[in-house]
């Protein structure tokens, strides 16, 4: 029976937590105590669905939190490292600027890799694809933080150390000072986080890895490699990607261990030569940031900013420049663009010939075309008349629904309209003499023609 | 105003290129318009000077309607260049075109100026190392106006035969066009060699592709010429050269009339005679105009002249322009076929004995996949977010590594001079660097102010 507890997200909706009793079954999930209450469960509670599903299902499950978790922090991440750097830093502090930006981008690209591992990981054990994402603010035991779109500041930053730390066991028998630090920047974090506590990401691989164990032998799917997307399509030669691919169980287990030891695992690698995990760039980061007060490292863009019309009382998150709220709609567009060609070509079987590559060129095209836009946003003004104010930034709304059409054809049907969609925003933003932008918008047109050309062929095949 | 004194002159272009050619009529000027930001460039037709061949007088200058590579007959234009003399007057004056009033203020005509072309082709002897294999064009000085015959001469011909380098020409100045220039046709595109043996005669393949018969193998050894793995001046890969197709590959003995060489000018003054000269080279025609190589000569010669290093700021217009010619050469490439079975990819397993692996993806490489990339990183410019691309380059001393990482660097699929996978120069990964780090400036923009749209 469901206990009685506040709705949150639509996970948390269907959980409870239980306390780790440490019992022989060190397997046997089902042996953990259900906790007393979700907001004052203890921190080490590991969560379950309520009722209990097979182990199958709740993998599924849990690998549907995880890929909604990385696309989360993937988003936050770019929001973050596009709001650094502006005319406000220091001349002698650019270069150390641009290299926290740089740094946080190969994250959020690192996470992007996370994502499509966890995709190819449902694949193997013949789950349905996710490409959702929670919209914000929720709680939650398991979700990291509030989804928050903010930018870069030091108490950002110490959200984003704590849910990619490895689990205190592990600091207290590895680097106990570490753990005394790491004590000061939960405290922070937590108060940029509506006085919650950060949870680790970790917590959810440590549940899938479990899962995993009890899931029959005959449900990894060897034939699903040919519709698992490899590194070598994805990782742009970059080995800090990491995109795993698995048909079996031990493979399974082995690219979420990968996943975790880089990005938000129980442990972190302690080996002098390994690349560092996202916990220790972002704890670099952190150490180096300027405390409020002192310098500014980033640009004064708005907190979750948004498209919606504005109420009768004026919202501080809300894009109201003409100029940038068009941009700001087209950067939505482009969002819902890589969505659709990254859910239409992780669905299909991978062979020449099939339209993949070329779909997932388009997906890396609109991955650059969103960067681009958001640069743009983030030199624009936020609120109409007041050219000095905060600047705009992209607003990553999520779009009605990700759902493909079930007739192949009619999935190109889509992607045509999403680039009409956009070819509206983009004449709209053309009547503006910007000329600093026609350019590029008059570029992203025809490479739109470009695009629509391929896919009407297709369309009449 | 009067001149009373040459100080310098030059001719300029300092190097010009010809490219061969079997039609009469020299092919018209024209230029690259970029019509779409991230498409291919269109040909235009410029204006063209229209030469009559006797006289070597300018009879017009006009834009041709269209741009076209052949004649009527269907045959290839050659591409003829002009070299034009150049002066300055007195010490870091500024470079003028030369012309007849110049020339007639020092009491002078366009006879006194002497021109002289020296080419060679010396493909043979690249390889033979017999300086009788040289292949030599001398028109010694002379100052009239018409055509002068570019004719290769060489020890080991037989008697009285020669090559065709095509032709020079003084053009004669005229009121309307004063300035003092040259031309330089090239020759045809033909295939000379020594006479065809018995079965080569009784075979189409052979029998019809020489123009002549010039070469004398009681004196050279060019054909039967074989490259030897202990010699280090042969091309790596070695034996690219008309070959007998079996091992050992022995050489045809076949020439072709390709040349290059230096047109040199004279001119002299009272107490001073001064000279110029400039570099020509006549080259195959180029069958995609439209579009040129992702690293050229031109490339090198920047690098050898300005050094690797970038002492001024970076050009956004060498970006785009580097970038454009990676999309047009990719454009040309079937990089499905390229990707695992010729080129590199068959390279890296027969010469080097890497595992036979395709060098991508085979699913995402697909020629309009790989195109469709190329134009996207080319958008990616235009808003000036381009900082993550120097990442994927090649660097020069990265040419050999034959891991799947090395492999897929950029340029990829391409082989490089020295067979190796293709690096850019050192000074246009330089370039591409610099840029990136320019495009992490972020300024503030004032946003454009609203014109046609309705309030």
């Amino acid at each position: 029976m469901k206990k009685n507890k506040p709705a949150y997200s639509r996970f948390s909706d269907h959980m409870q937590l239980v306390v780790p009793t440490r019992s022989k079954k060190k397997k046997d999930y089902f042996a953990y105590k259900p906790a007393k209450g979700w907001r004052n469960a203890p921190y080490d509670c590991l969560p379950l669905h309520n009722p209990p599903l097979c182990s199958h299902d709740e993998a599924i499950f849990f690998l549907h939190m995880a890929s909604e978790v990385e696309h989360a922090l993937m988003i936050q991440y770019l929001y973050a490292a596009f709001s650094l750097g502006g005319a406000q830093v220091p001349e002698d502090k650019r270069e150390l600027v641009n290299s926290w930006r740089v740094k946080i981008m190969g994250i959020a690209r690192e996470e992007m890799g996370h994502l499509i591992t966890v995709q190819n990981i449902l694949h193997s054990i013949g789950g349905p694809l996710t490409f959702q994402r929670e919209d914000f603010p929720f709680d939650s035991k398991l979700y990291p933080f509030h989804f928050s779109l903010e930018r870069m500041t030091k108490n950002s930053l110490a959200k984003y150390v704590v849910a990619e730390m490895p689990s205190e066991d592990f600091l207290k028998k590895n680097d106990p000072s570490l753990l005394k630090e790491m004590n000061i920047i939960k405290a922070i974090a937590q108060k940029g986080n509506k006085g919650k506590a950060i949870n680790r990401v970790g917590m959810i691989y440590e549940k899938i890895q479990q899962l995993l164990d009890g899931v029959e032998s005959e449900d990894f799917l060897k034939d699903s490699e040919k519709f698992q997307s490899p590194h070598s399509a994805w990782g742009t030669n970059d080995h800090k990607i990491i995109i795993e691919t698995a048909t079996n169980r031990a493979d399974a287990k082995a690219a979420l261990w990968k996943i975790a030891e880089q990005g938000e695992g129980e442990v972190i690698s302690m080996k002098p030569s390994k690349e560092e995990s996202h916990f220790e760039r972002f704890l670099h980061i952190y150490r180096a940031f300027p405390a409020a007060g002192r310098w500014e490292a980033s640009k004064h863009v708005p907190l979750n900013p948004s498209t919606n019309l504005p109420a009768t009382d004026p919202d501080p998150s809300i894009i109201t420049d003409e100029q940038a709220l068009l941009w700001a709609q087209l950067s939505n567009q482009r969002y819902r663009m890589i969505l659709l060609y990254l859910s239409h070509c992780l669905q299909m079987e991978i062979k020449p010939a099939s339209f993949y590559g070329q779909l997932v060129s388009w997906t890396f095209g609109e991955m650059y075309n969103l960067r681009s836009i958001s640069d743009i946003l983030t030199t624009l003004p936020q609120q109409k008349g007041n050219r000095k104010g905060p600047r705009a930034a992209s607003p990553f709304e999520f779009p009605y629904n990700l759902n493909l059409p079930a007739r192949e054809m009619n999935k190109w049907r889509a992607h045509r309209d999403q680039l009409l969609n956009s070819r509206i925003i983009i004449d709209e933003l053309l009547e503006y003499n910007d000329v600093a932008h026609a350019i590029y918008l008059k570029a992203l047109r025809s490479a739109d023609e470009q695009t629509l050309s391929v896919i009407k062929s297709i369309i009449n095949q | 105003m009067a001149i009373h004194d040459i100080h310098e002159i030059r001719i300029l272009p300092a190097f010009a290129i010809a490219r061969l050619g079997s039609s009469p009529e020299p092919m018209d000027n024209y230029d690259w318009e970029i019509p779409d930001p991230v498409g291919f460039r269109k040909l235009v037709p410029a204006d063209t000077f229209y030469i009559d061949p006797k006289t070597g007088k300018i009879l017009s200058r006009k834009k041709p309607d269209e741009v076209n590579f052949r004649d009527s007959k269907n045959r290839i234009k050659p591409i003829s260049p002009f070299l034009e003399a150049w002066a300055n007057f007195k010490k870091n004056g500024p470079l003028v075109p030369l012309t007849q009033k110049h020339l007639n203020d020092l009491g002078l005509t366009p006879s006194a100026i002497k021109w002289r072309v020296q080419l060679g082709n010396n493909k043979a002897f690249r390889r033979t190392k017999d300086p009788a294999d040289k292949i030599l064009a001398d028109t010694g000085f002379y100052s009239d106006f018409i055509r002068k015959p570019l004719l290769g001469r060489c020890d080991n011909f037989l008697k009285g035969k020669k090559i065709s380098f095509g032709f020079g020409q003084y053009i004669r100045p005229t009121p309307k066009f004063p300035e003092i220039r040259y031309r330089f046709t090239p020759a045809r595109g033909y295939v000379y060699g020594p006479a065809p043996t018995k079965d080569q005669e009784k075979s189409n393949r052979f029998r019809n592709v020489l123009k002549d018969v010039v070469y004398d193998t009681h004196l050279g050894h060019w054909k039967g010429y074989q490259d030897l793995d202990s010699d280090p001046t042969t091309t790596a890969p070695a034996s690219i050269f008309a070959n007998s197709g079996s091992d050992p590959v022995k050489s045809l003995g076949y020439l072709d009339d390709e040349c290059d060489g230096i047109l040199e000018l004279e001119l002299q003054l009272k107490t001073k005679t001064l000279k110029a000269f400039a570099r020509i080279v006549a080259g195959p025609p180029t069958f995609a105009p439209d579009g040129a190589p992702v690293r050229t000569v031109g490339d090198e010669l920047e690098q050898a002249l300005l050094g690797i290093l970038l002492n001024e700021k970076v050009n956004r217009a060498d970006i785009e322009n580097i970038l454009r010619r990676a999309m047009e050469t990719v454009r040309l490439m079937n990089t499905t076929l390229m990707n695992h079975s010729v080129g590199m990819a068959w390279a890296d397993s027969s010469q080097f004995g890497r595992t036979s692996q395709p060098i991508m993806d085979p699913n995402v490489v697909d020629n309009l996949a790989i195109v469709s990339r190329h134009e996207q990183v080319l958008l990616a410019l235009e808003s000036g977010s381009l900082a993550w691309f120097s990442r994927l380059l090649r660097h020069y001393n990265e040419v050999g590594d034959l891991t799947d990482e090395g492999r897929r660097k950029m340029p990829a699929l391409m082989r490089g001079a020295d067979g190796s996978h293709l690096a850019l120069t050192r000074r246009m990964v330089q370039k591409i660097l610099e840029a990136a780090d320019l495009f992490q400036q972020h300024k503030h923009i004032v946003p454009g102010r609203k014109t046609k749209r309705s309030q």
